[in-house]
């Protein structure tokens, strides 16, 4: 399977992301150097906690990040189909926008627009991108609404945002996401803020419609489980960068990054035994700072391995199939990440007093 | 586009608390006016009158005349009676009825307040949307002084002034006066064009403030990124999806700027001399003229409690959360 997937041409390609904010007088680096790969029809996840710059890097494929703040590497490029879209002028960007390149957003509560129809905000998106009459439309939009198995389309057109559920609501998100049949469809933690029984349902109509229709899929999330569910391959960020990269059987078999192996053993799994208590990550934040960034592995300072090398050196992706960026990582797979330095927390740092 | 529906028993209990409103007001004003020092009769005669022969008898003649007589609580009551008839008693300083002193001042001060709001309304959310759209650029930057400056100006001062600029020295429009446009609407439209400036420069500054800090609050929210998202036009993104949700409170106060005008007009009607309400009232109060304060107090209620309740309706209309 991944040496068919490394063939296809890719449909989107990030290289080398570097995006930083300005925030007054200081420019802040938010993501240091990202690359990734979608070729059409693949399904990509892409999986790391608050502020590793998931969302950010998402923004920036759709250029929607405020221009005035927002500075992006001067060898960054983000490939669509041949355009590099970080220098595509506003007007073609826009056309991309929900056409062939759409978005599905975290919160349903607060994406729709709470004083329009849901009408008044489908249609226009059907009108812009496939030069519509009304009607047609019309007829579009209940199509579309079916489409994300909504039961009552012509009435639900008519509903307000504040009279439908969480779960109608990021449906219809996706409908007006999906209706222009878009070539890569990013989904931003799609099913965070819904029920977890809504969840799954979300999710399985999610699937259907990119096989339907033969769309990519950059699924962002902070959840193991989803990407399981949804992807074939994924990447694994934190605090900017990427820090492992691979087929999604290879990482959750054999993740090679202390991370990504800290977030594996953190999820609880249904089938299995049953550990006597779930392994969390030790405390601690992403740090932004650049000059902290720039000295050694950002992952560091909350890294059970770590040794002094990564305080000083920053490691390095390699750009194959699957690959991690960590100096140890080696060794470390080929010890079973056996804990080796008094550098590893003690048990009560990295448990804490949780209840079953 | 769905019209939110509007259920009768809110507009009762509005009806019902407006009235009340009434009451508490006409109270109030009949209160203050007799409980405050001078005389109207006294005030009427003059002060040269007074120690003349005969001075006591015609005071008490003018007492009767203008029924101040009575104990408080049956001066109120007959007053409430006139009304409930159509009548708001005559003024005392000419007889005349105050009913048509009021509907004679009542256009220039409605057209003054109505035609101010009407341009700077929509003048306010252009320019506060267009600043807001680029924060710290020079739109913003103009914007935002332009508005500290109209603030920081005197009505009447910016009123004087141009009457300087535009009556005496290039002699383009009239500097007094009132005409009404069933008279010549021409002259109406020049006779006008002073005030309202005047006022829209007011009201530009201060609506385009609540609209700058508004556009830039709902342009940071998820609907309009995904409006953006969706490829959605710039222009409709922000005149259309993100103008809706500001104009919510936008509403609520261009309702308060109302009752604010309406007295605020005073001043501006006084520069001009267009003999609205305002100037009516000044005088009524300088000369204790009961029935007159009165009754403009009372057209003054009205016209403010209509308004906000307009502004409730419009509310709900805007945002459906409410019905």
């Amino acid at each position: 399977m991944s040496e068919q997937e490394k063939v296809l041409a890719p449909l989107l390609e990030i290289n080398n992301l570097a995006v930083s904010f300005r925030s007054g007088r200081r420019t802040v680096p938010i993501i240091h150097g990202v690359s990734m790969r979608v070729a059409a029809g693949e399904r990509v996840g892409v999986i790391g906690e608050s502020g590793s710059g998931k969302t950010v890097t998402a923004l920036s494929v759709l250029g929607l990040h405020d221009k005035r703040r927002t500075r992006y590497g001067t060898v960054s490029a983000i490939e669509f189909g041949g355009t590099d879209l970080l220098r595509l002028p506003p007007k073609d960007m826009r056309k991309l926008r929900g056409g062939d390149i759409a978005m599905v957003f975290q919160d349903p509560a607060t994406s729709l627009n709470p004083v329009f129809t849901i009408a008044a905000q489908l249609l226009p998106v059907l009108r812009i991108h496939q030069n519509l009459s009304r009607r047609a439309a019309h007829e579009a939009a209940v199509a579309a609404l079916a489409a994300v198995e909504i039961r009552d389309p012509v009435r639900v057109l008519n509903s307000y945002p504040h009279e439908l559920s969480g779960g109608m609501r990021q449906r219809i998100l996706i409908a007006m996401a999906v209706a222009c049949r878009p070539r890569l469809l990013i989904a931003d933690e799609p099913t965070s803020a819904l029920d977890v029984t809504v969840q799954a349902t979300v999710l399985d109509l999610l699937s259907e419609l990119v096989t339907e229709s033969a769309m990519s899929l950059l699924l962002i999330t902070h959840d193991m489980g989803v990407i399981a569910r949804l992807c074939s391959y994924m990447y694994v960020m934190y605090a900017g960068r990427v820090v492992e990269q691979g087929p999604v059987k290879d990482l959750f078999q054999s993740s090679w990054h202390p991370y990504t192996r800290g977030l594996l053993q953190s999820t609880p799994r249904m089938n299995g035994p049953r550990p006597r208590r779930l392994a969390t990550l030790t405390a601690g934040q992403s740090d932004l700072q650049p000059d902290v960034s720039i000295t050694g592995c950002s992952f560091a300072s909350r890294c059970p391995y770590a040794i002094e090398r990564c305080y000083t050196e920053v490691p390095v992706l390699a750009s194959a199939h699957h690959a991690a960026s960590c100096h140890r990582w080696q060794e470390l797979v080929a010890s079973g990440f056996a804990v080796a330095n008094s550098l590893a927390p003690t048990p009560s740092a990295a448990g804490g007093q949780d209840s079953d | 586009m769905r019209t939110p529906r509007l259920r009768t028993g809110t507009l009762a209990a509005r009806l019902a608390r407006t009235v009340g409103v009434l009451v508490v007001i006409s109270l109030i004003v009949f209160l203050a006016l007799r409980l405050t020092p001078g005389d109207p009769a006294a005030l009427l005669l003059g002060p040269q009158a007074v120690g003349q022969p005969g001075y006591k008898i015609e005071l008490a003649n003018l007492h009767r005349q203008m029924g101040l007589n009575y104990p408080l609580p049956v001066q109120y009551l007959i007053w409430l009676k006139g009304i409930l008839s159509g009548n708001l008693g005559n003024s005392n300083q000419n007889g005349e009825p105050v009913i048509r002193l009021l509907a004679g001042a009542a256009p220039p001060t409605l057209f003054l307040i109505g035609l101010s709001l009407a341009i700077a309304i929509p003048l306010s959310i252009v320019i506060g949307t267009t600043a807001a759209y680029r924060p710290s650029g020079i739109a913003d930057r103009f914007v935002r002084a332009l508005a500290d400056l109209s603030l920081a100006t005197p009505t009447f001062w910016l009123g004087l002034l141009l009457v300087i600029l535009f009556a005496v020295r290039l002699h383009l429009l009239p500097a007094t006066g009132y005409v009404s446009p069933l008279v010549s609407p021409m002259q109406f439209a020049r006779s006008m064009a002073l005030p309202v400036v005047t006022v829209v420069v007011y009201l530009v500054g201060v609506l385009t403030r609540y609209v700058y800090a508004e556009m830039c609050e709902v342009g940071a929210q998820d609907y309009v990124r995904t409006a953006r998202a969706m490829g959605i036009a710039e222009p409709t993104v922000l005149f259309r999806y993100a103008l809706r949700n500001a104009l919510i409170p936008l509403i609520a106060i261009v309702g308060v700027q109302f009752a604010a005008l309406i007295s605020g007009a005073i001043v501006v009607e006084q520069v001009f001399g267009l003999g609205g309400v305002g100037q009516l009232m000044l005088q009524g109060v300088v000369l204790k003229d009961y029935p007159l304060v009165q009754g403009g107090v009372l057209l003054i209620t009205i016209l403010v409690t209509v308004v906000t309740t307009l502004a409730d309706l419009l509310y709900r209309w805007v945002d459906p959360r409410l019905t």
